[in-house]
């Protein structure tokens, strides 16, 4: 790991390629449009109605929604992290985008078959399940006051099933359509509108600021929380805090796009990895990380298969799942 | 001298233990005083240091400065107690200026900015225990001694008026404990801090302390100068061993020996 100055200094550097890396997913797609065409989309100047509409109402929403809903689950899984002081907790591992998966199509089921006003509660319904995995995972991993790596994935393993069948159930009674179950379990940036954008947005600045204003105390509790407590840190507040927050997020990237498993484990760690463990930069640098990693997922998603897509949890699995191995081999070595 | 801790009939059961961890514990500490506890394993030294910290939900009262722990802000707290416990295991490897940055949490603002003010501290602290050279190192990259120093770095960069050492030589080969006790000494004369230190060496308790307490289920068994307390007949009544008390005629210090000539029968088990 590299220390947090010059962690800086490589944040920097990255950021404009970061720009040209979101330009060029705005041009390439089923049907390429050229770079110019996309700035002049972008700036308003006149171009094509075809490639405006592919730029501004299909491509720019989908891209933005894929930075939002990857920089939030990295930075929740960043913070998880610290909190529970295992580097392979996140909202996939634990269960709680299982949970909030389940809640949301419950809602939708309960709109759709008796109440329609249901469908407003969708969010809430994916934050109340979403919590309540999250609790079930932290209370049956527990022993004496840790959270051994261990039992945190069997539970993780465990709570995914329950909700995983659950939603393959509601799905089914509700909609006696399988295919559904694909966007929900596998995670989907397609259909992505302006008002997905819009609430995923505000999501995530507001929690981003959570995240920055929290990160001097996720430093503190890097050695425990015990540790922590000498240095004034209302612990169980704070973790009462993560855990809200952590699933109000979940819950949100949930209902727009689905499960989308392991970009919360794997960016905070390669966060880490290129900027230093210092969460007052890696917080920030997850972020960005997420946020590109999730949208260059998309573009290989939805174009490497043409004209079918490709569910995109499944690119994130293909490229998590041997991260998340590494990391696990790595903690099974050190104990 | 001031009074700086005054503890009133201590009493603390762990939840589900019928047995109480502490059990009426009075003893109080001046300011800029060096006391050390001692006593065996399961005595209660570390919920003693644990009710001073407010950890455990205590019955009785510890005062600080006079005021109650338990109505005392945890930030207020921090800034008054620092502790170094056994070692420091930070979940992910960071440079050791940053671990020491850690120390100044309950003075950052709101994002955790390092001021003029925070940096002379952290300055001071490297200072004060020789690390500078240390400050661009991983911490994992240190030996397990240099690790329990860039700690205390920590806590001296904390700026405390109270040092809580639990145990914190017990991981230590005779040279780092030597310097680390020598460094912490050097900061009470400096600066006139208080420390209170839990030991498992007695001699090292009595080497670096100017007052012992010693602890024997929950209660205090005897406290006073190390010439005082360390006797044969406490080390019998209270750790159950045979031991050979001998004053360093050079410096004064009381060594204790145990005496591995005398038959298995002579011990008595507690």
């Amino acid at each position: 790991m590299v220390s947090s100055k010059v962690g800086r200094r490589i944040f920097w550097i990255l950021l404009p390629f970061i720009a040209i890396f979101v330009l060029a997913n705005l041009a390439f797609g089923p049907v390429y449009i050229p770079v110019i065409d996309v700035f002049k989309s972008l700036v308003g100047l006149s171009v094509p109605s075809t490639d405006k509409i592919i730029v501004l109402q299909l491509r720019l929403p989908r891209i933005l929604l894929g930075l939002g809903v990857g920089a939030a689950l990295s930075m929740t899984g960043n913070s998880f992290q610290a909190m529970l002081k295992n580097p392979l907790a996140d909202p996939y591992i634990l269960g709680v985008s299982s949970g909030a998966a389940f809640g949301a199509i419950l809602a939708n089921v309960i709109a759709q078959l008796y109440f329609p006003y249901f469908v407003f509660y969708m969010w809430l319904f994916a934050f109340i399940f979403g919590l309540l995995a999250t609790a079930i995972t932290y209370f049956v991993s527990r022993r004496g006051g840790k959270l051994p790596t261990t039992e945190l994935i069997l539970s993780g393993v465990i709570v995914n099933l329950m909700f995983g069948a659950g939603v393959t159930f509601l799905i089914v009674y509700g909609w006696r359509d399988v295919q559904v179950t694909s966007f929900w379990l596998l995670g989907s940036l397609s259909g992505a509108g302006w008002n997905d954008v819009i609430l995923v947005g505000i999501t995530t600045i507001a929690v981003g600021i959570f995240f920055t204003l929290i990160s001097k105390y996720l430093n503190a509790m890097v050695a425990g929380e015990e540790e922590a407590s000498y240095l004034g840190v209302n612990i169980e507040f704070l973790k009462l805090l993560i855990f809200i927050v952590g699933t109000l997020v979940t819950a949100v990237a949930v209902s727009t796009s689905g499960i989308i498993g392991f970009v919360g484990l794997i960016m905070p760690h390669m966060s880490r990895r290129l900027f230093g463990a210092n969460h007052r930069i890696s917080m920030p640098a997850s972020a960005i990380l997420g946020g590109t990693f999730l949208v260059a997922c998309d573009t290989v998603a939805r174009t490497a298969f043409t004209p079918a897509e490709m569910p995109l949890g499944t690119i994130t699995a293909l490229i998590g799942a041997p991260i998340f191995i590494y990391i696990l081999r790595r903690r099974i070595q050190n104990v | 001298m001031s009074e700086i801790l005054r503890i009133e009939n201590l009493s603390y059961s762990y939840p589900g233990s019928g047995r109480k961890a502490l059990n009426g514990v009075n003893f109080s500490v001046e300011e800029g005083e060096i006391v050390g506890i001692i006593g065996p394993n399961g005595s209660g030294k570390t919920t003693l240091i644990k009710s001073i910290l407010n950890i455990n939900d205590y019955d009785g009262s510890v005062r600080i400065y006079g005021k109650e722990v338990k109505k005392i802000p945890k930030k207020a707290l921090s800034k008054t107690i620092g502790v170094v416990a056994q070692e420091f295991l930070p979940i992910y490897d960071m440079k050791v200026s940053e671990i020491v940055e850690i120390g100044r949490t309950p003075y950052t603002n709101l994002f955790g900015d390092i001021s003029q003010l925070d940096r002379e501290h952290i300055d001071r602290a490297f200072e004060d225990l020789s690390i500078d050279h240390l400050k661009d190192r991983m911490f994992y990259s240190l030996s397990g001694g240099e690790r329990q120093i860039v700690y205390t770095a920590k806590v001296f960069a904390q700026n405390p008026k109270i040092f809580l050492l639990d145990e914190a030589t017990v991981h230590l080969d005779i040279g780092n404990t030597q310097q680390l006790l020598l460094k912490i000494k050097e900061r009470v004369k400096k600066y006139g801090a208080t420390v209170i230190a839990t030991f498992h060496d007695i001699n090292q308790a009595s080497a670096f302390s100017q007052r012992i307490v010693v602890m024997k289920a929950g209660k205090i068994h005897s406290a006073g100068s190390p010439e005082e307390v360390l006797t044969g007949k406490m080390i019998e009544e209270v750790y159950g061993a045979e031991c050979e008390v001998v004053k360093d005629p050079k410096s004064g210090v009381v060594n204790v020996f145990m005496n591995l000539e005398k038959s298995c029968e002579a011990i008595r088990v507690i």
